[in-house]
């Protein structure tokens, strides 16, 4: 008897069709994660002869091309989370507590600044304040004296970065403070605390974690990116643009320079994880439930401060973007403005740039479904069955690409696919692989807390009514997770369509994208800027009209 | 549809929870697994169900081995602790989901829907979403569900366990009065006694994965065969002790009681079980004597410890007040020897 069913069960457990989906995914992430990684491991561990060295390690220590950028890097990444911080608590605290008008449009408008372009900033802000820039030559001409040259250079970086990143703390730490029991502050006040210590001593420790969160995703957001020090870094040298010139000037001779300065940037970010989880691990207090927290009343001098603050943050967020609408609509005439309206740069952008909009379109969206369909997979896994090997391994596996900045993940990519058994590279099919595997993790984990919510007795409810597993997934689970899939998907549909630091390496003429377009136009004085700010035009029209349907039907944030 | 389980043991990992259990539903009857939480109860409910694969044993519902049957063939009904209506489908919906995949024609399943939601009193909430019902309402929907496909047999797993006492009690007077109407075969897993004692047919009780006692609830209750069980169901002083030649019972304290007669022959060591009720008070002729160290209030009555002077604790009911530290007699009308020594629950 005791035989008898212990086969039974095994087979059962064969014949799920979870363990073969599940086999399918692990496949595809040991190819397309690991594999890569173990070349970059490969190629900066290795001598040119072939043999096992750390001496690039010790070159890389010691050589101030490649310090320098590091430093530079990881002090640039602090002062704009610190910064964007700055901007960011103060006014989600009096937004979480005080009645302001307008809420739901600056709620609205700071959702979609978390969703710009990663370089939008740089170039618009470089259109107005580069040393040929909008405002420098005005004030040039009429005589008014600037405090800087141009915006060129890391207070640049800084200022873009602190704008592209504090809608991102905010809207983290304004659920924060909103989520906070009203009765920890009456508690306070109860044993004879004033007001603003009970907001000091309690409401803001509580919103610790999500401030730490908030910080960490801004400050790697600047720390990957490669578009916003590349455009206005001028002379100063951060480590995405060293590891991407490195690379590309170097890719025949050795990519060890490259995958050595690649393996110290998943250090350093997967340090600032691991510091980031520590400090929020041993301050998570769950203060879920509980009333919610009351709106109280605004007037005089602090209303108009507040209203002033949170409009000033929320325009110079949105400068980028009104920035490059309106040039979109202007006459440019060798890389200089004529204030002269015009429909011109859109007339040459559909007649000669169609294609890259259509490419941008068609990888995103496959790359997204291909995202959707193995999120599904491994967050059902991960959530509902006991597989001993595959369920951790997927986990763990799927969360890599989270801390690989997009230069190295590309690197990773060249190395890996340039030659047999798989050959991707000049394929438009390595672009799309590409964004599918690096928003992965953000679309399974969204799809995961889905599932979360949906209870396995409301399956088996399902099963005992005479439905089989596969049909009770698709009448009960799906319906219930349809929503968060449809969000998730469209989150990473945002983020793919907007990606550059790893396109802009993967690509191969004529498999380019709108990212491409724009960020060759901008590193180039004097090319087609109308075109290039209408092309932008149409991205943000890309990014902003789906998220504004979303946020409509669910009323989701995208973080 | 009877059901039959034979030495079905499981494990999970190093846990055992389920020691070779036998267990046998009549047809047309409602058992009670009762037992604190951890003793196995739902394990072997949803072995039974077939969301559990047991490591050893079998499961039959009449004659047909369910082995190799999974959990949707199995035609079962289920009712779950947390309800788990499905919140995307209304009331209605809910109730169809299963006719819909057994694929009848549309006015029979609108005419089982209606009787179903008659049978729970939910008529004219069909269209209702699950979310817009109180707790007691979300569970007389999935009953309904539950039943709506005629199952062989109705299983529940602590169906009521997220409800206030008051509508605990009226809906399990409800499934009892729906069980009867219809008929069908049912297990009910349940921590609470008093519930158990009151809907079952038979009571299993269930100890650390194995069935201690199985039997009506007055059988359970009157004539537990382990002190496990005695100490579970119900108020009980259980007393240890040694039978003297003369019949009566040396307790661990020093003390001898005498009983009325023998609870045993000479020599034995036994367990006498005795109930509050079973107790009175009396002037004059008292077997135990013994000083109040507790007494509380109950409405109907009173329920009061007295401590014997060899230490062990004596529980009795009685009607009129009594002062901690008064010395009260007492005398047992009737008690009971219980055969197996479990421990305590």
């Amino acid at each position: 008897m005791a035989v008898r069913s212990r086969s039974r069960s095994s087979r059962a457990n064969w014949r799920d069709p979870w363990r073969l989906a599940g086999l399918l995914a692990l496949l595809v992430l040991l190819i397309f994660i690991v594999y890569p990684q173990l070349w970059i491991v490969t190629a900066a561990f290795t001598s040119d002869t072939g043999e096992f060295t750390l001496d690039r390690f010790a070159a890389f220590a010691a050589d101030d091309r490649f310090t320098a950028p590091l430093v530079h890097s990881v002090v640039v990444s602090l002062a704009v989370a610190a910064g964007a911080a700055l901007v960011a608590v103060p006014l989600a605290f009096v937004m979480a507590r005080y009645r302001v008008p307008g809420r739901e449009a600056v709620l609205t408008l700071l959702t979609m600044a978390t969703t710009s372009p990663p370089f939008l900033g740089a170039y618009a802000w470089l259109l107005l304040l580069g040393s040929g820039g909008i405002v420098t030559k005005a004030a040039r001409e009429a005589g008014v004296p600037l405090p800087f040259d141009s915006i060129l250079g890391v207070g640049g970086i800084i200022w873009v970065g602190v704008w592209f990143t504090f809608a991102l703390i905010f809207l983290m730490v304004y659920d924060a403070f909103r989520a906070v029991d009203p009765a920890l502050e009456e508690a306070a006040l109860s044993v004879g605390s004033t007001p603003w210590r009970a907001h000091w001593k309690v409401t803001l420790p509580l919103a610790v974690p999500a401030i730490v969160t908030g910080c960490y995703l801004a400050g790697m957001r600047i720390f990957a990116d490669f578009g916003t020090p590349m455009l206005i870094g001028g002379g100063y040298q951060m480590l995405p643009v060293v590891v991407y010139q490195n690379f590309m000037s170097e890719v025949a001779a050795s990519p060890g320079v490259a995958a050595t300065a690649s393996i110290v940037m998943v250090l350093v970010s997967g340090l600032a994880l691991v510091a980031q989880r520590r400090i929020v691990a041993r301050r998570s207090f769950a203060v879920t439930g509980g009333r919610e927290q009351p709106l109280r009343e605004l007037r005089g001098l602090p209303r108009a401060l507040t209203l002033g603050g949170i409009w000033t943050a929320l325009l110079l967020g949105f400068v980028p973007h009104l920035v490059v609408v309106l040039t979109s609509f202007l006459r440019w005439q060798s890389g200089i403005l004529q204030w002269e309206p015009t429909l011109d740069n859109y007339r040459r952008l559909f007649e000669e740039s169609l294609q890259p909009i259509v490419l941008s379109f068609v990888f995103a969206g496959i790359a997204c479904l291909l995202a959707l369909v193995t999120g599904v997979v491994v967050a059902y896994i991960v959530a509902r069955k006991r597989f001993r090997i595959s369920g951790p391994l997927l986990n763990n596996l799927v969360m890599v690409p989270y801390i690989l900045p997009g230069t190295v993940f590309a690197i990773g990519f060249i190395l890996a696919f340039n030659h047999l058994p798989v050959i991707l590279t000049g394929t438009a099919l390595i672009i799309v692989v590409a964004y599918f595997i690096r928003r992965l993790p953000y679309v399974m984990k969204s799809i995961e807390t889905a599932l979360a919510q949906v209870h396995p007795s409301l399956e088996e409810a399902a099963m005992s009514v005479g439905a089989p597993p596969r049909r009770s997934f698709r009448d009960v689970v799906v319906p219930i997770i349809r929503p968060a899939v449809i969000s998730g998907g469209t989150v990473g549909f945002l983020q793919m369509i907007t990606e550059l630091s790893a396109t802009v390496m993967l690509y191969a003429v004529p498999w380019v994208t709108m990212t491409v377009v724009i960020f060759t136009n901008a590193m180039q004085p004097g090319s087609p800027f109308g075109v290039a700010s209408a092309m932008t035009t149409v991205l943000l029209v890309s990014v902003y009209v789906p998220l504004y349907l979303l946020r409509r039907r669910y009323n989701i944030r995208s973080i | 549809m009877d059901i039959s389980i034979e030495g079905v043991s499981k494990s999970f990992g190093e846990t055992t929870a389920l020691e070779s259990v036998d267990l046998r539903v009549p047809s047309g009857r409602l058992v009670t697994l009762l037992g604190a939480s951890g003793c196995g109860k739902t394990t072997l409910l949803r072995i039974v169900a077939g969301f559990e694969t047991a490591d050893t044993g079998s499961v039959r519902f009449g004659e047909r081995d369910l082995a190799r049957v999974p959990v949707w063939k199995r035609r079962i009904g289920f009712v779950f602790q947390s309800y788990a209506l499905w919140p995307h489908m209304t009331v209605a919906e809910n109730v169809a989901y299963g006719l819909r995949l057994r694929k009848l024609p549309k006015q029979e399943i609108a005419a089982k829907v209606a009787a179903g939601l008659a049978m729970v009193g939910l008529t004219g909430r069909e269209q209702r979403r699950p979310g817009q019902l109180s707790g007691g309402q979300q569970q007389r929907v999935a009953l309904a569900r539950a039943l709506a496909l005629e199952p062989d047999v109705l299983l529940m797993d602590e169906p009521l366990s997220n409800l206030d006492a008051k509508l605990r009690i009226e809906m399990r007077r409800e499934i009892r009065r729906i069980q009867q109407e219809t008929g069908i075969t049912a297990v009910y897993v349940t921590h609470d006694q008093d519930e158990a004692l009151e809907i079952s047919d038979l009571v299993a009780v269930m100890n650390g994965g194995r069935v201690e006692q199985i039997g009506a609830p007055e059988d359970v209750y009157d004539r537990p065969e382990t002190t496990f069980v005695a100490s579970f169901v119900g108020t009980v002083t259980l007393l240890k002790g040694e039978v003297t030649a003369d019949g009566g019972l040396a307790l661990g304290g020093g003390a001898t009681v005498a009983l009325g007669r023998p609870p045993g022959p000479p020599g034995a060591v036994v367990n006498v079980a005795l109930r509050p009720e079973d107790l009175r008070l009396v002037d004059a002729g008292a077997q135990f004597t013994g000083t109040v160290v507790r007494s509380s209030f109950q409405g109907s009555g009173r329920e009061s410890v007295a401590e014997l002077p060899g230490g062990e604790h004596v529980t009795f009911e009685h009607r009129r007040p009594l002062a901690t530290g008064a010395t009260v007699g007492l005398v047992a009308d009737r008690f009971t020897v219980v055969e197996r020594d479990t421990g305590l629950a």
